[in-house]
């Protein structure tokens, strides 16, 4: 918690320096006399200046967001972050599309100029302004296309791909602020300020995202030691490493591999650690879901891995009372099944709700049998298995109250495709399960 | 997150309405200012044509520096001028100005001489018309006369600086930058932007 505010606290004070800075710099730079009280094209101007300023910093948080910056990432998640990064999004396409319209406005306004030849004047004789322009336009299609309906009609892959001309366009308009913007120009303090913003970003995210995958790809040599089938449709993919105890990991939390092997190396994708921490080796189970998925069966021992994390505050360090639901669906035992060891030695009372179609499609039955031999009492709930002796139908708030009478007096830990998580979180809610004990975590990022 | 969307185009709505209504109103002005205006215009091309005058004598006397300041200034003032005198066009009547022959001394009397006239356009002259420009809300009036203000003053800290160390500012000729839109002068060749118009560099003049 204090930390969150903290984090909240840092980002709010960097926003509160560039106003105190466009705040001072107007009295002091501007026009004799201040007249931004009386002069509308000034007040434009003005506007535009925060717009575009405002607008660069979203940005720049944009991409610490998304960019697995670690003392980040470690107190939000990285999947609350990544739907702040598509919140955080729109402000920066609202706000950095705000600025040409402001700016070109104050002139048009002030000069007695036509709107449409002021843009063309900015854009024919104003130093990096057309740079500027074809940047924004990158981003505004960039920003289009991840507008939910349409960005679902792409495969992950192409997706990730669309995303990288953002570089390419935050390239393109570093000149315009340094040039162009007057609070940088003509302030040596606020511009260092600002070097250093660019800088700080660009620091961690090339520590987070390339240096530190490659120096724990380095240091611990991580290579694919055997694939294993594990149910219906799900390969166990098992990683080994020197030193692999030096790789701090806690059970929940996820990797993001990137194989090195011919048809694999383009892209990483994320996948939960489905071992204990204290196994030496790093067990990832993985479901046939697309392309890429569907490949994992003919990864070949030996194969280098590249690693990002471990990611992720799903974990049974967030635990505090003495009993725990687990519910999973499908795939999304992965993580649940990492933290059953830690939480029964722990001396915890688990209960584990695990729902799934067949029986062939549940995952570590024999592990998930060999638990409850250690006290965690699991629940098999099948919803396509007519003849199933046990359990059958989905997890309905009525089903939950009935196998656990005392869900009220428990933390739960859910994991599952979303439409279920939606569902589960709803009939919990109705159950008097405080929100503040249910954790959670989306699967897609 | 429509909201956002909307609230967005209300702001930016609201700002033009604002523009409008206030440029409707910067059009009904009071007979003062027009007056002021063409004063201003007339100050502005006397001082034109005195401050070319005077960077011919610095010239023959060997200030060359003094010379490229003079003939700075001079742009500088030209740029004033016509600055108020699009004003005044708008307001729908004529520029006028009444320009006398320059009277040359010494080029340090030329100094002082040219420091008296921006002091007084700096602390009376412009002052008072960008309080009567402001009280008749006139907005492009207080603007011209707030550009020219801040130019004169740069003047004035300029031909305070050539009058302190005479003797430095013959070897030359030296460089001047010229906004062309406001007429801010500064002898600092790598400014990236006028301080006062946000003028890129790219649309200042560089005056020897």
């Amino acid at each position: 918690m204090i930390k969150k505010t903290g984090v909240y606290l840092l980002a709010l004070a960097g926003a509160g320096i560039i106003l105190a800075f466009v705040g001072q710099n107007l009295f002091v730079v501007s026009p004799v006399g201040g007249t931004i009280a009386s002069d509308v094209s000034l007040q434009l101007l003005t506007a535009g200046r925060i717009a575009a300023l405002l607008g660069a910093y979203v940005l720049l948080l944009q991409l610490l967001l998304i960019g697995r910056v670690r003392w980040i990432e470690q107190v939000f998640g990285l999947d609350r972050l990544s739907r702040a990064h598509h919140y955080n999004g729109l402000a920066v396409l609202v706000l950095l599309m705000l600025h040409p319209v402001l700016v070109t406005f104050g002139y048009s306004l002030r000069d007695d100029v036509p709107f449409f030849e002021q843009e063309l004047d900015f854009l024919r004789n104003w130093e990096d302004v057309l740079s500027a322009a074809i940047g924004l336009s990158l981003l505004i299609i960039i920003g289009i296309l991840s507008i939910g309906f349409i960005r679902r009609r792409f495969r992950y892959e192409l997706w990730y791909g669309i995303h990288l001309p953002l570089y390419i366009a935050v390239a393109l308009a570093i000149g315009h602020q340094f040039e162009v913007g007057s609070d940088l120009t003509l302030n040596n303090y606020f511009r260092f300020y600002w070097y250093f913003l660019y800088g700080f970003v660009a620091v961690n995210l090339l520590w987070y995202r390339l240096l530190r995958p490659i120096l724990h790809a380095l240091r611990h040599d991580f290579r694919v030691d055997r694939i294993e089938a594990e149910a219906e449709d799900v390969t166990s993919v098992y990683i080994t490493g020197r030193n692999l105890a030096r790789f701090r990991r806690r059970p929940g939390q996820f990797l993001i591999v990137r194989f090195l092997a011919r048809g694999f190396w383009r892209e990483a994708h994320p996948f939960s650690l489905s071992c204990p921490a204290e196994a030496n080796y790093l067990r990832l189970s993985i479901k046939r879901l697309g392309d890429f998925t569907g490949k994992i069966p003919r990864l070949v021992p030996g194969t280098r891995v590249i690693i990002e994390g471990p990611n992720g505050v799903f974990t049974p360090g967030r635990c505090k009372r003495e009993k725990v639901l687990l519910i999973a669906g499908g795939i999304g035992i992965t993580p649940l099944r990492a933290m059953a060891d830690e939480l029964l030695q722990q001396d915890r009372d688990v209960t584990l709700l695990y729902g799934n179609r067949k029986q062939n499609g549940i995952v570590f039955e024999r592990e998930l049998a060999a638990l409850s031999e250690k006290g965690l009492r699991v629940v098999h709930i099948l919803s396509d298995e007519p003849d199933y002796p046990g359990e059958k139908g989905v997890l309905t708030q009525e089903a939950i109250a009935r196998l656990v009478p005392d869900v009220a007096d428990r933390e739960v830990f859910l994991c599952g495709p979303p439409k279920m998580m939606q569902g589960i979180l709803k009939s919990l809610h109705a159950l008097n399960v405080p929100r503040r004990h249910v954790y959670y975590e989306r699967f897609a990022l | 997150m429509k909201k956002s969307y909307l609230f967005g185009a209300m702001c930016v709505a609201a700002l033009m309405i604002i523009g409008w209504a206030g440029n409707a109103l910067a059009q009904e002005t009071a007979k003062s200012t027009l007056d002021n205006l063409q004063a201003a215009f007339n100050g502005e091309s006397n001082a034109k044509a005195k401050y070319e005058a005077f960077a011919i004598k610095a010239d023959e006397e060997g200030y060359k520096q003094v010379a490229s300041l003079f003939r700075a200034a001079a742009h500088a003032e030209g740029i004033h001028a016509a600055s108020h005198g699009k004003v005044i066009t708008d307001m729908g009547a004529t520029p006028k100005a009444d320009v006398g022959k320059p009277e040359v001394k010494s080029t340090k009397e030329n100094l002082e001489a040219a420091l008296k006239g921006e002091s007084y356009e700096r602390d009376t002259m412009y002052p008072a018309f960008i309080k009567q420009a402001e009280a008749d809300k006139n907005q492009k009036a207080s603007r011209t006369f707030n550009w020219a203000i801040s130019a004169e003053t740069e003047h004035a800290k300029l031909y305070q600086e050539a009058l302190g160390n005479l003797d430095a500012w013959k070897a030359g000729p030296k460089e001047f930058i010229v906004c062309q839109k406001c007429g801010y002068t500064t002898a600092k060749t790598d400014i990236k932007q006028c301080p006062v118009c946000s003028n890129p560099r790219s649309k200042m003049d560089a005056i020897k």
